[in-house]
């Protein structure tokens, strides 16, 4: 079965999707019997290649085999899994949902990568035929696996659970135009998290080595570096929307997911590779998502995304550690975390100000503050925490630990719970004249005069007053136009710039000020699929402002008793809160193994490398 | 065009199908031994304890208790 063949059969109607069942399936039995007898043959020492294949990386990277092969895996898998994901939701963006779940050539790398992160873990468990270090887990009396590879089958079968999940959800309360819907959040979370799992995995593999091996090559201490990089886009894949100019969320969530991805990943780095090796992650991250952010924009004609740089929160904490602190991990994490939460976060806000949609308006910083400094505070406190796992130093009593942990997931829930929190104004209508501009055949394209009434409705210094047409295909400019409107007067905007009402785009005023967010429909096209009567674009009207979720997400559905939603919910929020701790009790298994393992045994200091720099 | 906003739960199931089988084997294959080891005393418990070195013998036997991933 071909790609091709997939996205042939990929049309509208029930009768091809037969064709998607069977092609699938059939794969997905090659995959199971393939993995399964590979193992088993493995185990049983009837085939060598898979072992003098990881061998022969290991002894090129310095590493047992168990971690060589995997990290070499991880990275393709990853970057895969990246790119697959930036294009989806660029595609979606542009074109809108799906017809089916392999319609979209994105979906492959999705499935692919994430697939493979889970092979990745389950490779590293199947490998080391001898007991991979202290911290190994007992399957049998005779195999005994990694942690860091059982953690990396987790994130990725926590990953893979998302998808018939997310079917599920699509079924119940109908589809979710959105990044954060609760099943596409353990998607993409199961792959973000994972970063936190290979380098557990590295770190044990270096473990084994000894103290004597020497990351002496430029190419191992680049994937050292690499590997945190990686952590700082895998703590980011939660802000793409608003990477997008799409987020249908209020932008206060925006520095605070900043500041959590950023005070974790910068003082995690930091504290492991020593001086330098913060910016230097944030740079090789930049790179990367640099890398995808071309290939899917300007290469591949989806809409442009930018991304959150990281290298003022990152400066921040390289100066705080030249500072006595950094010889006191889980102080120095919650300074430093302090330092990203407020000066970092305004370093990082000269950026966003001057290429994002949304600038941060002064009159946010508050309530950005208000959320980001101590979400900051938590996720610097847990990053030094890792950090002393991956430099062997003795973790504080496990209470601790699993305190910070608790206080950090209840940090940022409640965080993210306060920025869930808008307010539609009642009362409040906008009366659009639309001018007709000159278009090409066929197409429709407006100038925009918008009175808001009340008049005061929106302050002086509102989060955002735009007009967001969407989902008019790819090929029509992307499929993403964004005006920012312009203030005439009291309630009184224009657009700037031409506005397609034709086709399939999706055009609405869009208005988030403080906790008020709204929009107006301005034109939305009849869509059979899902009984939507079309909105027309008239030369003049006025419409009331209602939740913009009825326009952007007109997918969902409201067939369902409201306690099937929370229950929905509650499982997502279960298999999530599973993962962290799953992970958490990972970290801590590996550093209490440590422990007595050089109590016990190593009468020469630390068999830890000393970290760079 | 009518695009369908919903499609069968099938079509989701082939790509996690083979993470959950591959899982199943792997407690399965645990627990068998855990039942095992009960009544022989768990001798071979800590015998892999010495050889955290990394290198790797060719000698340990392949027990019927290694099995598959």
């Amino acid at each position: 079965m071909t790609p091709e063949t997939f996205v042939a059969a990929a049309n509208e109607g029930g009768g091809a999707a037969l064709d998607q069942v069977i092609g699938m399936s059939a794969v997905a039995m090659v995959v199971t019997v393939a993995l399964l007898w590979i193992g088993y043959l493995h185990r049983m020492r009837r085939i060598t290649w898979l072992k003098n294949l990881s061998e022969r990386l290991g002894t090129k990277f310095k590493r047992p085999p168990w971690v060589a092969l995997q990290v070499n895996l991880f990275t393709a898998t990853i970057i895969a899994a990246l790119f697959g994901f930036i294009w989806d939701v660029s595609l979606h963006i542009g074109n809108g949902r799906d017809p089916g779940p392999l319609a979209n050539p994105a979906h492959y790398f999705i499935l692919f990568g994430l697939f493979l992160l889970f092979i990745a873990g389950t490779l590293a468990m199947v490998l080391p035929y001898d007991k991979p270090g202290a911290s190994a887990v007992r399957i049998t009396r005779t195999w005994f696996a990694p942690v860091g590879g059982l953690l990396m089958a987790m994130c990725g079968l926590y990953a893979l659970i998302g998808f018939p999940l997310d079917d599920i959800w699509h079924r119940i309360f109908g589809q979710d135009v959105t990044l954060w819907g609760p099943t596409h959040l353990m998607l993409i979370g199961g792959a973000g998290l994972s970063l936190i799992a290979v380098l557990l995995l590295e770190y044990e593999g270096r473990r084994v080595m000894g103290p004597d091996v020497a990351d002496d090559t430029i190419i191992l201490k680049l994937l050292r570096y690499l590997s945190f990089g990686g952590l700082f886009i895998g703590l980011s894949v939660f802000q793409i929307e608003y990477d997008f100019g799409v987020e249908q969320f209020r932008l206060v969530q925006q520095p605070m997911l900043i500041a959590a991805a950023a005070a974790f990943a910068a003082v995690c780095a930091r504290l492991t590779l020593g001086r330098g090796a913060a910016i230097i992650a944030a740079g090789l991250a930049i790179v990367i998502r640099g890398a995808v952010s071309l290939v899917v924009g300007p290469v591949l004609g989806g809409p442009t995304s930018w991304f959150a740089l990281y290298l003022g929160p990152a400066l921040v904490v390289e100066v705080i550690a030249l500072t006595s602190l950094a010889k006191r991990p889980m102080l120095f994490g919650a300074v430093a975390g302090f330092g990203v939460g407020t000066v970092g976060l305004w370093l990082e806000s000269l950026w966003i100000d001057a290429v994002y949609h949304y600038p941060w308006p002064t009159s946010m910083w508050p309530e950005a503050l208000a959320m980001s400094v101590p979400v900051a505070i938590a996720m610097g406190v847990c990053g030094a925490l890792l950090a002393m796992v991956l430099t062997g130093q003795r973790l504080p009593r496990p209470a601790i630990g699993v305190t910070a942990v608790v206080v950090t997931v209840l940090v940022v829930g409640g965080a993210v719970a306060n920025g869930l929190r808008t307010e539609v104004p009642d009362n409040a209508s906008a009366t659009i004249a639309l001018t007709d501009l000159p278009s090409d055949e066929g197409q429709r394209m407006v100038s925009a005069d918008v009175r808001i009434s009340p008049t005061d409705l929106i302050s002086a210094d509102p989060e955002w007053v735009t007009i967001l047409s969407w989902q008019g295909g790819v090929a029509n400019h992307r499929g993403l136009a964004i005006d920012q409107l312009e203030q005439v007067g009291p309630g009184h905007y224009r657009s700037t710039q031409p506005i397609p009402v034709w086709g399939s785009w999706k055009t609405l005023l869009r208005v988030q000020d403080g906790h008020t967010m709204a929009g107006v429909p301005i034109f939305l096209p009849a869509d059979p699929g899902i009984g939507a009567e079309e909105t027309p674009a008239l030369a003049s009207s006025t419409r009331p402002f209602v939740q913009e979720l009825t326009i952007l997400q007109r997918e969902r559905n409201s067939n369902h008793p409201s306690w099937l939603f929370s229950v929905a919910g509650l499982v997502v929020l279960f298999c999530t809160l599973v993962l962290i701790a799953v992970l958490t009790w990972g970290a801590g298994r590996i550093n209490a193994r440590e422990s007595f393992t050089d109590a016990e045994t190593s009468a020469d200091g630390p068999k830890q490398p000393v970290p760079h720099g | 065009m009518t695009v369908l906003a919903d499609h069968t739960l099938l079509l989701a199931l082939p790509a996690f199908a083979p993470a959950v089988v591959v899982v199943g084997v792997v407690v399965f294959v645990a627990m068998r031994d855990r039942r095992n080891s009960a009544g022989n005393n768990d001798a071979g418990n800590n015998d892999a304890e010495t050889s955290d070195d990394g290198s790797h013998s060719e000698n340990s036997a392949p027990g019927d208790h290694d099995g598959s991933p």
